[in-house]
């Protein structure tokens, strides 16, 4: 399963030298802040995908060196790569060119585009509300849960005949059926104490 | 190209980008969460699922092993879990692949 590597806000002494290091200097990035290009929050530090992928997009100098930049968000940054490719392919295949649109094409546009954003940022609060909640888990944790319950279970079965083998030892069919009913309740009963087991 | 329509350009260029960045952490979320009723029904219905199993489980297994010695015991009831797990294997499989 893919795992959300959601960013983080770092230095800007852990950005230029520690994530991406011979590629943005301090002073270059301090002229990146005061342009607006690059925000800081209120203790001075910034976000480490947004601000890479401003500065990728600010020139085509940067937009050039776009995969060195996102593979640094990968291997020193410990972002997602299958966030960092679906980025790449955006970046890659982005029209920027004249396409005879008028200045009114261009400011509807516009606003769809920030509508769009809204929109994004609106699905995205909801989302990580939900997860607060518990009206949404992650694939991840329901997952781990799964493969916990299945080895438990798994194990309890393994060790059943070494366990009862003695007790079963000439009983009668209907005994047998009751020592297992019990035993085999106590193993189902690990489902009912899985953290998603409600039943309605 | 006029002033203008290069500035417009430039802020379409802009907020498309921020926008597509926003959508693909939004797709990336959708994609790595699930509504906690639909996780608990499954589990609900592999718990009636895994009771129905056991159920038939114990009515076949129960009379075969009437009257045995401990070994003979051990001996079936290990065939036949073994047995239950490659079949549990099996359905995971198939359904993995139809996943």
């Amino acid at each position: 399963m893919a795992k959300i590597n959601k960013s983080k806000m770092i230095t800007q002494y852990e950005f230029c030298n520690k994530i991406h290091t011979g590629l943005i200097t301090p002073q270059y990035l301090t002229k990146l802040i005061n342009k607006g290009i690059v925000e800081k929050d209120s203790q001075a530090r910034i976000d480490i995908l947004d601000s890479t992928l401003n500065i990728i997009y600010s020139s085509k100098n940067m937009m050039a060196k776009k995969a060195e930049f996102l593979n640094n968000l990968v291997d020193k940054a410990g972002i997602n790569q299958a966030l960092i490719n679906k980025i790449l392919a955006e970046l890659d295949t982005e029209d920027l060119e004249d396409n005879g649109d008028s200045d009114n094409d261009l400011i509807v546009k516009i606003q769809k585009a920030k509508l769009a954003l809204l929109e994004a940022q609106g699905r995205i609060r909801e989302i990580n509300y939900k997860l607060k909640t518990g009206e949404l888990v992650t694939v991840e944790d329901v997952t781990r849960s799964a493969e916990d319950l299945a080895q438990n279970i798994r194990g309890a079965l393994i060790q059943l005949p070494q366990l009862l083998a003695f007790s079963l030892e000439h009983k009668s069919s209907q005994e047998i059926a009751e020592v297992l009913t019990a035993e085999f309740e106590k193993i189902t009963n690990l489902i009912q104490k899985n953290r998603f087991f409600t039943r309605k | 190209m006029s002033l203008i329509e290069k500035q417009l350009r430039a802020t379409l260029k802009d907020w498309n980008y921020k926008a597509k960045i926003k959508r693909l952490e939004m797709t990336e979320l959708e994609q790595s969460t699930l509504e906690f009723d639909t996780v608990a029904q499954s589990v609900v219905f592999s718990d009636e699922l895994i009771g129905e199993m056991v159920k038939s489980f114990i009515v076949s297994v129960s009379n075969d092993l009437a009257h045995l010695e401990a070994a003979q015991i051990s001996d079936i009831l290990q065939d036949r879990i073994n047995y239950m797990l490659e079949r549990i294997n099996q359905q995971r499989e198939v359904r993995n692949e139809i996943d």
